[in-house]
């Protein structure tokens, strides 16, 4: 009993440390994306509602992913944003946005500018 | 059949599911828990988000076992500000066995019914879920289960990190006339879940889920 306790805090401190560290990394990261976000005109920002799990950023990924006019996909869970980066001369409707959005049980509320 | 049925329960790792009783259109869940008490292995395929469909094998050693098709219906969702809330129906028909006290066997069709309502955020989890076994010709109940469950999480990770939760579950089993508390670890990474709990009898429970 005594080891397994032992174990487990082991395995959730170093956890949490690398999350921190990562965490920090993905800051800076994300500034330098915002960056490139602003300079572009093909990029679609979608307010979704009911992301409260990872597996929720994972499936919107994948699923949007699979739309042949989406080059890349970033979820922020703290947002509640999903955004799309469409390939070049490429553009996707809030038509074909929302049922995507209702397929993974999630509620779309608003296209962001 | 029956015997293959529960020959593979015997050597298979288990107890009561805890996932949603669907998940993403299309997703795919296989899970299993294993507790003194109780044991279970649980697949569930939804063709949509608000509809799960599966095989659920489930046991207590000495008192009874049962296979039965699972239907899962979310019969209410509510999606708030990164927030999610959840109102499942459970059910369907089996084949089952009891074993009462005077060891007198009972066995037949059975049908398995319940609901369940779970609530989360990035760091709180919430969830309750009610489940009965009856035989179908009369023979009585073959076991009922009420389980709670509240967790937090220590720290926010990425679905490409390690996630942690610290969850407290409670059982109440047999006729409300037992009740378990299992201190339990929860880890999930990518599409791979484990938990780890021990009772306040010293029994583990570990429980898995692979979800594609």
């Amino acid at each position: 009993m005594k080891k397994f306790f032992i174990t487990i805090a082991i395995i959730f401190i170093s956890s949490m440390a690398n999350s921190e560290a990562k965490a920090n990394t993905s800051d800076v990261n994300k500034a330098i994306a915002d960056k490139k976000v602003v300079r572009t005109n093909n990029i679609k920002k979608i307010k979704v509602y009911g992301m409260a799990c990872p597996l929720c950023q994972s499936k919107a990924e994948t699923k949007f992913k699979e739309n042949k006019d989406v080059k890349s996909v970033n979820v922020d869970m703290e947002k509640m944003l999903i955004t799309l980066n469409l390939k070049d001369g490429k553009d996707i409707s809030e038509k074909t946005i929302k049922p995507i959005v209702e397929s993974l049980g999630l509620t779309f509320v608003k296209m962001v500018n | 059949m029956k015997h293959i049925l529960l020959i593979f329960i015997a050597f298979t790792v288990p107890t009561a599911s805890f996932s949603h009783p669907s998940s993403y259109e299309g997703g795919f869940d296989f899970m299993g828990s294993s507790h003194l008490k109780h044991q279970s292995l649980e697949f569930i395929y939804s063709p949509k988000y608000w509809l799960g469909t599966g095989l659920l094998l489930e046991r207590r050693p000495d008192f009874w076992e049962s296979a039965s098709l699972q239907l899962g219906y979310l019969a209410k969702r509510w999606n708030l500000p990164a927030a999610q809330g959840n109102f499942y129906l459970i059910g369907g028909p089996g084949y089952g066995s009891k074993f009462d006290f005077n060891d007198t066997k009972t066995t037949g069709l059975l049908y398995r019914y319940g609901a369940q309502v779970d609530y989360e955020t990035r760091r709180i989890y919430t969830f309750a879920k009610y489940t009965e076994q009856r035989f179908f010709d009369g023979n009585g109940l073959i076991n009922n289960r009420l389980e709670l469950r509240i967790g937090y999480a220590p720290y926010l990770a990425k679905f490409t990190e390690l996630n942690s939760w610290l969850i407290l579950k409670t059982l109440f089993t047999e006729q409300f006339e037992e009740v378990n508390y299992i201190p339990t670890v929860r880890l999930f990474y990518k599409n791979f879940l484990i938990d780890l709990g021990v009772d306040l009898n010293g029994n583990t429970q570990l429980n898995f889920m692979v979800r594609h």
